[in-house]
């Protein structure tokens, strides 16, 4: 049996389902994140697997035991929130010390574990700062701290790192995925930012309306997505039909209604290149700068596409610019409409 | 910048001229002898002795106290209570209990006073014991504030997601309410008390009413003094308002040892 274990786990609020049978297997030691957009159900499957929500249905087992009727409390699971959730009337220490006083933990005992967490997040001298006096990533940490020192068995992570701004949200990134591997401690993080589960996980489960739509590690799933909505929403690919698709570059050994293409995957040159299966001339309708690269909107034979390139000068194409659009066949991929559950 | 500072303390000056005007004029009343005409005969402080040796008077006082803070106590512990319960098991009871609470607001004290003596007074019993009928009324009249006191302070922190947090370190959801959202909340629970008793201790229509002479309180006593003497009268208000100072200094003063304790 894996360590965590959600079986058929079926959440309704009134009429609406927001969790649609869910099975899910995870393994000692793991860093997985779910992942998907606003409201696709992951954070209510996390709250489940904490206690802090009632399952519908289905059962959720950890380490072999079904803990879907047991209190939050007696779990034996950490939790970090997106809002910090520090107890203002205590202090850093006080509210790193909190759960291991709820154990009757000695105060010896107390003190050289809450040393040990502040020197995990590199917070040692701050214990006797109140949360309203620390940044806001320096609060994450802290909650960090908290809810590692009381040793859980997993350990949660419900968009920790979505209010904290980007250089820091990097940072914090490096932290989490060290403390973790440092630790062996089983974790869940649960994102909508898809290059943040890039970053930090083993594997990820991709949600959709209630349901997992794909599921892999992250180069799988960015390089193989099984739909629609995986494409759309882990690479910024482009989405087109097949149809469309084979009135430009003839017939293609597909069998979905839909093909997905990665942005950068696609070449541009000036002229003609014979080292791709397909070399179509296309105009260049607009570009927009994403730092180191520049993402160009082309129109080929009527259909629109995206396509990165890296920020070198000799790239730089002009608005009107006619060139040549190159692509391998085995980068076109099919993809189907729904997902196949 | 600088103009603006002057300014402010020309303000604020005046304001503490205009509040504590009055005040200082009734203890330079009551601390001189015959005053009539331009300067007064003579300093004395005959009439603190006179006020603070007369047993009738410390008895008023004392129950002044006594009837100010025990409905402030109760309704507070209520209310804590039913917020413990509506934050934690029934969130959508909130509503009516706001509208509950409110009402008292829209109903004048003395409306209040009559319809509890009416209603009670002839029972007999405890029900119609004069002091547990003061506790109730003003239990009734102090609601709105001791509501909108707890309210506010429980409306700055976010109460579910602490909660939520207390529950996953090890704590039950009523352990969490107590040890962690009622201390977030002390300075309201602080300030709606204070208001409450400053309006009971200076309360004298519903004490009348339900009272009468059964309960006389110091309020009571100084409405009898001052046909008596002008002296005394401001001897009297100057004692009364020594004394909701001296409250106002002993809670303030608990409650920031207790902020202190907890840093």
């Amino acid at each position: 049996m894996a360590f965590i274990e959600f079986k058929n786990v079926i959440k309704k609020f009134d009429d609406n389902n927001v969790l649609k049978g869910i099975n899910l297997k995870i393994e000692k030691g793991e860093l997985i994140t779910l992942l998907g957009p606003s409201g696709c159900g992951k954070s209510t499957l996390l709250r489940c697997l904490a206690g802090l929500e009632e399952v519908t249905s289905g059962e959720i087992y950890l380490d072999g035991e079904n803990i879907t009727n047991i209190q939050p409390q007696k779990r034996g699971i950490g939790m970090v929130f997106q809002q910090y959730s520090l107890f203002p009337n205590m202090n850093v220490y006080d509210n790193i010390a909190f759960p291991l006083k709820q154990k009757k933990v000695s105060k010896e005992k107390i003190e050289l574990k809450v040393k040990e967490a502040l020197e995990m997040v590199d917070l040692v001298g701050r214990e006797k700062a109140y949360p309203q006096e620390l940044s806001g990533g320096q609060q994450q940490r802290v909650a960090l701290a908290r809810s590692i020192v009381q040793e859980p068995k997993v350990l949660l992570l419900d968009e920790p790192l979505s209010a904290i701004d980007a250089k820091l949200r990097k940072s914090l990134q490096e932290k989490i995925k060290y403390i973790q591997k440092e630790l062996g401690i089983t974790t869940i993080f649960v994102t909508h930012d898809q290059d943040e589960a890039m970053i930090m996980s083993d594997y990820i489960h991709l949600f959709n309306q209630g349901n997992i739509e794909q599921s892999g590690t992250p180069v799988e799933i960015y390089t193989n997505p099984k739909t629609k909505f995986a494409a759309e929403f882990i690479g910024h690919y482009n989405i087109i039909e097949k149809e469309a698709i084979e009135n430009i570059f003839g017939t293609l050994d597909v069998n979905s209604d839909y093909v997905a293409i990665r942005p950068e995957t696609i070449q541009l040159s000036k002229d003609k290149i014979n080292d791709f299966d397909i070399c179509e001339k296309a105009t260049i309708i607009s570009y927009l700068s994403h730092g180191n690269v520049l993402r160009y909107t082309l129109q080929c034979k009527g259909i629109k596409f995206k396509a990165d390139v890296l920020f070198r000068s000799f790239t730089l194409y002009e608005v009107g610019d006619t060139i040549y659009f190159n692509i391998d066949k085995y980068n076109i991929l099919e993809v189907s409409e729904n997902a196949i559950i | 910048m600088k103009k603006n500072i002057l300014l402010d303390k020309v303000i604020m000056l005046f304001i503490s001229i205009y509040l504590l005007l009055p005040l200082i004029l009734t203890f330079i009343y009551s601390i001189f002898n015959e005053w009539t005409s331009i300067l007064p005969s003579g300093f004395t402080l005959k009439y603190y002795i006179q006020v603070l040796t007369d047993p009738l008077f410390i008895a008023s006082l004392l129950r002044s106290l006594i009837i100010s803070f025990i409905p402030v106590l109760v309704c507070t512990l209520a209310m804590i209570l039913v917020f413990y319960v509506t934050t934690l098991y029934f969130p959508k009871l909130e509503r009516i209990i706001e509208i509950l609470c409110t009402i008292p607001y829209s109903i004048q004290g003395i409306i209040i006073a009559v319809g509890v003596l009416s209603l009670y007074s002839g029972i007999g019993g405890m029900l119609s014991n004069r002091f547990l009928l003061l506790v109730g009324t003003y239990c009734i009249i102090i609601l709105p504030y001791v509501y909108r006191g707890l309210k506010n302070s429980l409306n700055a922190i976010h109460v579910h997601t602490l909660i939520e947090a207390g529950q996953m370190l090890g704590c039950s959801k009523p352990k969490a309410f107590f040890s962690i959202i009622l201390p977030n909340m002390l300075s309201g629970i602080v300030v709606s008390m204070m208001i409450s008793i400053s309006m009971i201790f200076a309360d004298f229509v519903i004490v009348n009413i339900i009272g009468g002479s059964y309960f006389q309180t110091a309020s009571m006593y100084l409405y009898k003094a001052m046909s008596k003497s002008g002296q005394i009268t401001s001897a009297i208000i100057v004692v009364l308002f020594m004394t909701t100072l001296l409250i106002s200094k002993i809670v303030t003063n608990i409650e920031n040892k207790t902020k202190r304790k907890e840093k």
